[in-house]
């Protein structure tokens, strides 16, 4: 695996766990 | 004319950011699709809202403005991020919103399939759509394992080889020798021996058809001394 493919996995990883957090808040607070 | 922000050692931030926001995005939006086809699965797999007649089964709060802006704001997102990704080199990665939307779903169809909330055994029809859900999420990802995309990718070249190999050996079989000038100043008949040349060489030159020095000549020549 070359540094520019583990860059890109961390990347998209990190920026997915935001979102699905995100929107488990977010749902959360809507929803009660 | 170059209008994306770039720091002094030319790394494309909004690029990078604008990517990182719209994968957040679409991960979030799939996210809110799944939980809201949970929640609305718990109260029987289907509810209304708004309308001026009594529902008997009415959404959670909330739920479906969240699950039409989850939907129309993925597919807008999905088209952002593959941009993004573009823009500053990443890999193209949207494609996965396709096989984490249907899985997470086929994943909810499964769980409530298996284990109604409403009561009873098993409800084959949630069954059903989980095992279609899994299939069309699970196809794209099983055709972009490395193995299959590696066969896939080479068969053309295969084919291109066998196409070559057949080629040279169809000219190995059509193609006349190459005309190769011969030295010889006298026309050599077809499996005529070096004896018979000479016979024939002596024979023109005791005719008168060629002199002395040409007789030598064309002797040595036949002999392989040159000319």
């Amino acid at each position: 695996m070359t540094r520019r493919t583990l860059w890109w996995s961390a990347f998209h990883l990190a920026a997915a766990v935001t979102g699905i957090v995100a929107a488990h808040a977010l749902f959360t607070a809507v929803t009660g | 004319v170059e209008r994306h922000q770039r720091r002094s050692d030319g790394v494309d931030v909004g690029g990078h950011l604008l990517l990182f926001a719209s994968t957040a995005g679409l991960a979030g939006a799939i996210t809110t699709i799944f939980l809201s086809a949970r929640s609305v699965m718990e109260i029987g797999g289907s509810c209304a809202s708004g309308g001026p007649y009594v529902i008997a089964n009415p959404c959670p709060r909330g739920v479906p403005w969240l699950l039409m802006g989850s939907i129309m704001g993925g597919l807008v997102l999905a088209l952002v991020m593959s941009v993004a990704a573009t823009r500053v080199g990443a890999p193209g990665l949207a494609w996965l919103a396709w096989p984490g939307l249907f899985l997470s779903l086929g994943w909810n169809f499964w769980e409530f399939g298996l284990d109604p909330p409403f009561g009873g055994s098993v409800e084959w029809g949630w069954i059903m759509c989980g095992a279609l859900f899994v299939a069309m999420g699970a196809g794209p990802v099983l055709l972009a394992l490395p193995g299959v995309a590696q066969t896939t990718s080479d068969r053309p070249t295969r084919i291109t080889a066998r196409a070559a190999s057949v080629g040279a050996r169809v000219r190995a079989t059509t193609t006349p020798p190459p005309f190769r000038p011969s030295a010889d100043p006298i026309p050599s008949t077809p499996g005529a021996g070096l004896v018979d040349e000479l016979e024939r060489l002596d024979a023109l030159h005791r005719s008168g058809g060629l002199t002395d020095e040409e007789h030598a000549a064309a002797k040595r020549v036949l002999l392989g001394g040159g000319r």
